[in-house]
């Protein structure tokens, strides 16, 4: 300042300058700060009062993988098993203010849940405990209405089975996690849980619903008409191996699995062995004929019981004379046929014969449920004998069936499968007997129901071969036989002028009725059964009836050898020579 | 730097800032909303799949057995099957629905009726 009261100017320093401006920039920077801040307080409480909430469920992540088990679906796309989206309950204890009275209500309107029990997990528990797992949308409803604090819902996945128990053993069922505990649910588990992430493709399996429909009601009716213990039908498509029904009895329900005996979970068409009688015969015959030992016009001497060390063998069905092998098969003989086998080479032969057949291995197929064979430690004699008729080697009905599927066909046999094939994706067949010898084995289960043990098969509209079978039932909890109780079964083909499907009844203890004659044998326990199934599930399946042409080639064969053998008894048109080339 | 440089690119910066800003939440607005439409169509997908366990359930085989004999309907069989060339055809229908009146041996008249067709199928 000079005298004169004039400002001096004086030099502003550089440094001064820089200064200045290195303030105004730093706080320009600040004021950004402040105005972006600020933008955002507005953005988020104006623009933005609150992030969007989606309801029903929590967010999905993109990219997530799909957690859902694949649905279970029969041939024709009829679901059977799938998933369904369930509320369970929770609550958080600390947010409770009164947990008796909170448990006292909850209780009342949840099935299923003890008021006590939820008081004891509620006070255990810190900051979660389940009140409820996989509740209904009713039940969900009425805990809202209770608006109790510290209660929520969380949405966990459950496994249902619409059909229910229709195909329970085949299907199986999961435990509380999801995870399969038997049949398909517990075989197919990596496939079931594994594929894309998203969409995941139904397993298709064999099963015809319609069929399996059919199968079980007619099984259930006989459950009940002969009080028995339990009861197996399978029907195999033998073309593909495809098992089109697969029924055990007495069966469960697999969305309350837990609750179903050990005794109705037990799957018997495949998990449990049987020794099954006569229908063995189809084998025993089938492998004596193959051999080239033994031909039809052959005759066996059945008037005796035949006496093997201190063991006698008697037949049910008694001729006391000699029996051609046509006789021996229809008429069911026990003598003849443990004969017969010895005469095409006996035990050696015979389980040469079982091994091709499959039946000395445990089956394959896609269940965890499998049992392996029952077989002789020894195949002496008279085990040869008894085997040939069905005693002493106890298998599976599936596996008895897979060999009945060969013997009546072409003589092939392809692997059985629970799920359905392609034409293209059909295994290559193995032969186990000549397509001659199948030939005559069709005859031969043809003339059992026309004129043998099993007329009552008669009148489905179809041509039907079959084998009845009457075994007594093996003592699992001692020596011997149970006195009194029996298996009875019945094993079908049909058409027999195409053979397609093989049909397999097993009755386990029936007791006879007034319609049976009181009896207990499978010609009138189980073989009515089959005529049922047969003669509904043929439409069903698109078989045309058997025509009349196709009858007449059979009954030609059996006019040849009436002809042969004019004048004789009135069965034993059958006991005459059979023309055979 | 001069100033006017400094002015510019201050202001470059606040136009950069300000447009990653923008766009950063219109991502975020996108992937809200995919998250919402992912969400809605996986609810959509357990109703689709609520209805066809529901669906299954009430088309249960028994079920539609029992309404069904309700109505009178009953199971197809065999029998009830017919080769269209088992079928007689007009001329033959007429024909037996024509009787034809013959005289008998022991004397007196009597009517003939000629069945339609031999069956083809059955038994």
């Amino acid at each position: 300042m000079t005298g004169l009261g004039m400002p001096i100017a004086r030099p502003v320093s550089p440094a001064l300058v820089v200064g200045r401006r290195r303030i105004r920039v730093v706080a320009a920077c600040f004021a950004i700060a402040f105005v972006s801040i600020a933008a955002r307080l507005v953005d988020m409480t104006m623009q933005r009062p609150s992030e969007p909430r989606v309801a029903g469920g929590e967010p999905v992540p993109a990219n997530a993988p799909d957690p859902r088990r694949a649905d279970i679906v029969d041939r024709n796309g009829e679901l059977l098993a799938t998933n369904m989206r369930v509320p369970s309950i929770y609550a958080d204890p600390a947010q409770i203010h009164d947990i008796d009275r909170a448990a006292d209500e909850l209780a009342a309107v949840l099935s299923g849940v003890a008021a006590d029990e939820l008081k004891r997990r509620l006070r255990a528990a810190k900051r979660f405990a389940w009140v409820k797992q996989e509740s209904t949308a009713a039940e969900q409803a009425a805990v809202l209405r209770l608006g109790i604090p510290g209660v929520g819902f969380r949405s966990t996945e459950k496994r249902v089975y619409p059909r229910g128990r229709l195909a329970a053993h085949a299907v199986g069922f999961v435990d509380i996690d999801n995870q399969g505990l038997a049949g398909l649910e517990h075989a197919a588990q990596a496939v079931l849980v594994g594929g894309a992430p998203s969409g995941k493709a139904p397993l298709v399996t064999s099963l015809d619903l319609r069929v399996q429909q059919v199968v079980r009601e007619e099984l259930l009716r006989a459950h009940e008409r002969f009080h028995t213990k339990g009861a197996v039908g399978i029907v195999l498509d033998r073309e593909t191996g495809e098992l089109l029904s697969l029924v055990s009895l007495p069966d469960f329900d697999p969305n309350q699995a837990r609750r179903a005996s050990a005794d109705s979970r037990k799957n018997r068409a495949t998990g449990q062995t049987y020794e099954l009688g006569s229908v063995f015969k189809v084998l025993s015959t089938a492998m004596a004929l193959d051999s080239g030992k033994v031909a039809l016009r052959d005759g066996f001497d059945a008037t005796e019981p035949l006496r093997i060390g201190r063991h006698v063998i008697r037949d049910d069905h008694a001729k006391k004379r000699t029996l051609s092998v046509p006789e021996i098969f229809m008429y069911s003989s026990n003598i003849g046929t443990a004969k017969m086998v010895f005469a095409a080479g006996g035990g050696e032969a015979l389980r040469g014969f079982f091994e091709r057949a499959g039946m000395l291995t445990k089956p394959v197929l896609e269940l965890p449920e499998l049992a392996k064979p029952q077989l002789p430690k020894r195949w002496v004699d008279i085990t040869t004998a008894t085997v040939a008729f069905g005693h002493g080697m106890a298998v599976t009905p599936l596996q008895f069936v897979d060999a009945v599927a060969a013997l009546a066909g072409d003589g092939t046999r392809v692997p059985p499968t629970l799920l359905r094939r392609a034409p293209d994706e059909v295994p290559p067949r193995q032969r186990v007997i000549e397509a001659r010898t199948a030939e005559d084995m069709r005859w031969l289960m043809w003339l059992t129901v026309e004129k043998g043990t099993g007329t009552q098969v008669r009148d489905t509209g179809y041509l039907v071969g079959g084998k009845t079978g009457t075994a007594d039932k093996f003592n699992p909890n001692g020596r011997g036989y149970l006195r009194g109780a029996v298996i009875a079964s019945f094993v079908a083909v049909f058409p027999l002028e195409a053979p397609r499907y093989v049909v397999l009844v097993m009755l386990d203890e029936p007791r006879g009725d007034a319609g049976s004659r009181g009896l207990r044998y499978g010609g009138w326990t189980a073989a009515p059964v089959v005529r049922e199934i047969i003669s509904r599930i043929g439409p069903v399946l698109g078989v045309p009836p058997s025509s009349a042409l196709a009858r007449a080639e059979f009954e030609d064969r059996l006019l040849t050898a009436q002809r042969g053998q004019p004048g004789r008894r009135k069965e034993a048109w059958v006991a005459a020579v059979v023309a055979r080339d | 730097m001069s100033p006017r440089h400094a002015a510019a690119g201050l202001v470059l910066v606040l136009v950069v800032a300000a447009s990653v800003f923008h766009l950063k939440y219109v991502v975020l607005g996108l992937e809200r909303e995919l998250v919402a439409l992912r969400t809605a169509i996986e609810d959509e997908r357990w109703r689709l799949q609520q209805r066809r366990a529901d669906l299954a359930y009430l088309t249960r085989p028994d079920r539609l057995a029992a309404q069904a004999a309700q109505l009178g309907l009953r199971p197809a069989r065999a029998h009830d099957i017919v080769a269209l060339e088992g079928i007689g055809s007009r001329a033959q229908l007429e024909l037996a629905n024509t009787p034809l009146e013959v005289p008998l041996p022991r004397g007196g008249p009597g009517v003939l009726r000629a069945r339609p067709v031999a069956p083809v199928t059955g038994r």
